[in-house]
């Protein structure tokens, strides 16, 4: 009998979670990435364990009357490199997000163009398009290219030439947490069994509009990101794509493939304080780590790293991380680093990065570095920081957490491809 | 057996929309009564080359931001966020004081009001006149010199957080953007993330604001709508009377032909079983549901009276309409273009027509792309307290002698 394609409450599994015991297992089975270690998911983590610190001077834009002139721009040969990869588009981000599908599908062996799976995409971005109008930032006034930075959808048209989409396509655009709500979305409709295959990605271009808010605001770091580190003076911002594939394990193994990981737990929340700055006692943050182990039947002593959102700015890491003290407080103090030293802040195509190099970290057994980290900032003294040579440890759990202007948080926990959730 | 296994509960329905006071008037305007016209707005933007442009839009709707939410800093929130604000603290639960009405009766302590509020709300325009904006000062000031204000207003997600930030919602806090379809992801997203139990309730909303940085994002031909509408839901408990939101589908049809795969999708819809009915028309005031008005209340539902539907493609709507003679109701046609929000505005508008109709009565809301994309959801009203007269109060919509509305 051929099942209803319709869902509704009734129609999804109610039988979940940590009280739910039915909820079918999660699997991560591709990653794709365009970052600024260039083009491949393997690129990115080859960078990060290389310990290569990739924000530099912005080349894109003319930044030299700016204070903070760094971005952590995609290699300009990289981006040429797309044109042999995918058809041209007035916005980069929707190429860099096809680019990473592709990438993520191959690396699953999903076919691209088929109709015989019902394959959805859900992709966080914090723009979208936007970014498209900064090119017409020069002297005296704005002149205006094309009309695309006003048709947020037209970031999944490269996307849909080069993939068959047959499912759902849903853009979310939270703020900076946007690559976790794409991954948190596409769990729940493979768990519900509305798609047989997950693209979910996260992406972001380098944009002029966010250079000049975050001068305005005076959060840019001069130099270099140092999350955590009492001396950091600000962000610097990214782009690229990442992407993951979900699917159920048992679709994986019965095609013969293998899962990379598995998503264990996902869980939203908000702030609800104030539009730019996190809660003091950052209770969104708390609340997703919180739900993230209760979901996967976990406590805090099973988390193996805390991949933190560690912008490098001065009031969010400290809340950052006196939140993951106390809501992973145990046997044993969280062990956190942020990638963002040497990634800058992606946005939207952030918390899918992170989410790839934890992808990695648990296939490695290694826990990556805090590598700009020169002096521990006395008040982030709750967690334990991994030095900037990175540790070599068992990985089984790593949480990654995102969180934004807005106040929306979204966590996700990942762990090994053969852990069984609780 | 009732028209869904189970499903979310319509709790509340805020509105700002030019010329649409409340949801009666919203389901009368869905039943054929005309809008006011929209006059022809100029719409400029200063320091670059866009050169003015003339549109057929409705006057700025004032938000009327309820006495009961802070209005401390008002001022400095965006015009969509003021918008999604006022729609959604109208939607959420009424005031004690303030006898709510019966289809959206809860008790204080009633289990499904404790727990973390979600709020998912969907646009296309939010924060893009004030990108904007930026740009244009990054262009004409010196670094440094544009407003800390702007930035952090010029993204998708003000009103969302506006929302959570000012009624103090600390559940998950979405923002969807993209096409219509948009508007049904974020009551779809809300549906699993209350049934997942990430939220015991949640305010899904959509909105739009109109300036000459949208205009190159809206469909030609249609006004350029500006507003916002409001959902309070919550899971539905057995028996429950009320607006239901009850089984949907999301999926990408293919573009070569999609008009016979949308008649489909409508088809494939409609509940097992449901007969011939008449419904809201996308002209005149349709002759009403005469199976609607028959039928016991409470007993088996009428079935699908007809479809709401926001695409920016009339042809594709008016191939719709042929759809086993049922009506369909063009969301765009009559309301106008809200962008992302259209998918969201048409749920409104079939929640809406559903609380005007005698009980049991079912509408589909459809939202199509361009590209293929689609998503549909049934709407309908169940256990209706008496046989002839509508879910509203009496305070709230006039009933005719034959249970049409006036």
């Amino acid at each position: 009998m051929t099942p209803s394609p319709y869902s509704g409450i009734g129609a999804s599994p109610l039988a979940r979670d940590r009280t739910r015991p039915g909820r079918p297992a999660v699997v991560i089975s591709g990653v794709g990435a365009v970052s600024a270690a260039g083009l491949g998911a393997d690129a990115l983590w080859t960078a990060v364990t290389e310990r290569r610190v990739l924000t530099g001077p912005v080349a894109r834009f003319d930044m030299s009357r700016y204070p903070a002139r760094c971005g952590a721009e995609v290699p300009a040969g990289a981006v040429v490199d797309l044109d042999a990869m995918v058809p041209g588009h007035e916005s980069l981000a929707a190429r860099f997000l096809a680019v990473a599908a592709l990438e993520a599908l191959r690396n699953a062996g999903v076919p691209e163009r088929s109709r015989a799976h019902r394959l959805g995409v859900f992709a966080g971005t914090v723009m979208a398009t936007r970014p498209i109008l900064d090119r017409g930032i020069g002297t005296r006034r704005l002149d205006v290219p094309g009309q695309g930075w006003a048709r947020p959808d037209t970031l999944l048209d490269i996307l849909r030439e080069v993939v068959t989409v047959t499912g759902p396509t849903a853009l979310f655009a939270p703020g900076c947490a946007a690559g976790n709500s794409a991954i948190a979305a596409g769990a729940r409709a493979v768990a519900a069994d509305e798609v047989d295959v997950a693209v979910c990605g996260g992406v972001s271009e380098l944009s002029l509009e966010i250079l000049a808010m975050f001068t305005s605001l005076r959060a840019l770091a001069v130099d270099t990101v140092r999350p955590f580190d009492v001396h950091r003076r600000g962000t610097i911002p990214g782009e690229g794509a990442g992407v993951l594939v979900l699917e159920r394990a048992d679709r994986v193994a019965a095609r013969g493939g293998r899962a990379l990981a598995r998503l264990l737990g996902c869980a939203a929340a908000a702030d609800a304080h104030n539009p730019t700055q996190p809660h003091p006692d950052g209770n969104g943050l708390v609340s997703t780590i919180h739900g993230c182990l209760d979901r996967a039947g976990l406590t805090s002593d099973d988390v193996d790293w805390v991949c933190a959102h560690g912008t490098g700015t001065q009031a969010s890491d400290g809340i950052e991380a006196r939140a993951v003290a106390k809501a992973l407080a145990g046997r044993r103090r969280p062990v956190v680093s942020s990638v963002k030293g040497q990634l800058g802040h992606a946005e939207g195509a952030a918390a899918v990065l992170e989410a790839i190099v934890a992808v990695h970290a648990l296939g490695a057994d290694l826990v990556p570095g805090n590598v700009t980290l020169i002096e521990p900032d006395p008040a982030c003294g709750g967690i334990d920081l991994v030095e900037p040579a990175g540790r070599p440890a068992p990985v089984g759990v790593v949480l990654s957490q995102a969180f934004g202007f807005g106040g929306g948080v979204s966590t996700v926990l990942l762990g090994k491809a053969d852990r069984a959730a609780g | 057996m009732p028209p869904v296994d189970a499903c979310l509960a319509v709790r509340g329905l805020g509105l700002r929309l030019p010329g649409v006071a409340d949801a009666a008037e919203l389901a009368r305007v869905v039943d054929g009564a005309p809008l006011p016209p929209a006059p022809v707005r100029r719409f400029t933007a200063p320091d670059t080359d866009l050169a003015p442009l003339d549109r057929r839009t409705h006057a700025p709707v004032p938000p009327r931001i309820p006495t009961a939410v802070a209005g401390r800093g008002l001022r400095a929130v965006p015009a969509e966020s003021l918008l999604a604000l006022a729609a959604a603290a109208e939607a959420y639960p009424t005031p004690p004081d303030h006898p709510p009405d019966p289809w959206l009766a809860t008790s204080p302590d009633d289990p499904v009001q404790t727990g973390p509020a979600a709020v998912l709300w969907a646009s296309s325009s939010a924060g893009l006149a004030e990108y904007a904006a930026l740009c244009v000062e990054a262009a004409t000031l010196d670094p440094g010199l544009t407003s800390p204000t702007l930035g952090p207003a010029s993204a998708f997600n003000g009103p969302a957080a506006t929302v959570s930030i000012r009624l103090g919602l600390d559940g998950p806090n979405e923002t969807t953007t993209g096409g219509t379809a948009a508007g049904l992801t974020a009551l779809v997203e809300a549906t699993r993330l209350l049934a997942d139990g990430e939220a015991a309730r949640a305010l899904v909303g959509g909105s739009a604001t109109v300036s000459r940085w949208t205009l190159p994002g809206l469909a030609d031909g249609f006004v350029a709508a500006e507003g916002a509408a409001c959902l309070a839901v919550s899971p539905c408990r057995d028996d429950e009377p009320g607006i239901r939101l009850g089984r949907f589908h999301r999926i990408t049809l293919d573009r070569s032909d999609l008009a016979a795969q949308c008649r489909a999708l409508v088809r494939a819809a409609r509940p097992a079983g449901s007969g011939s009915a008449a419904g809201p028309s996308a002209g005149a005031p349709s002759v009403r549901r005469a199976s609607e008005r028959d039928a016991a209340a409470g007993g088996t539902p009428a079935g699908t009276v007809g479809t709401i539907v926001s695409t920016v493609d009339t042809e594709l709507a008016e191939a719709l309409a042929v759809v086993g003679g049922r009506p369909v109701w063009h969301l765009e046609r009559s309301l106008g273009d809200f962008g992302a929000a259209g998918g969201l505005l048409a749920a409104a508008c079939a929640v809406a027509y559903c609380a005007s109709a005698p009980a049991p009565a079912s509408l589909l809301a459809l939202a199509i792309e361009p590209s293929g994309n689609a998503a549909i959801l049934e709407v309908s009203s169940w256990g209706a307290p008496t046989s002839s007269s509508g879910w509203w109060g009496e305070r709230s919509r006039p009933v005719g002698a034959s249970g049409s509305p006036t």
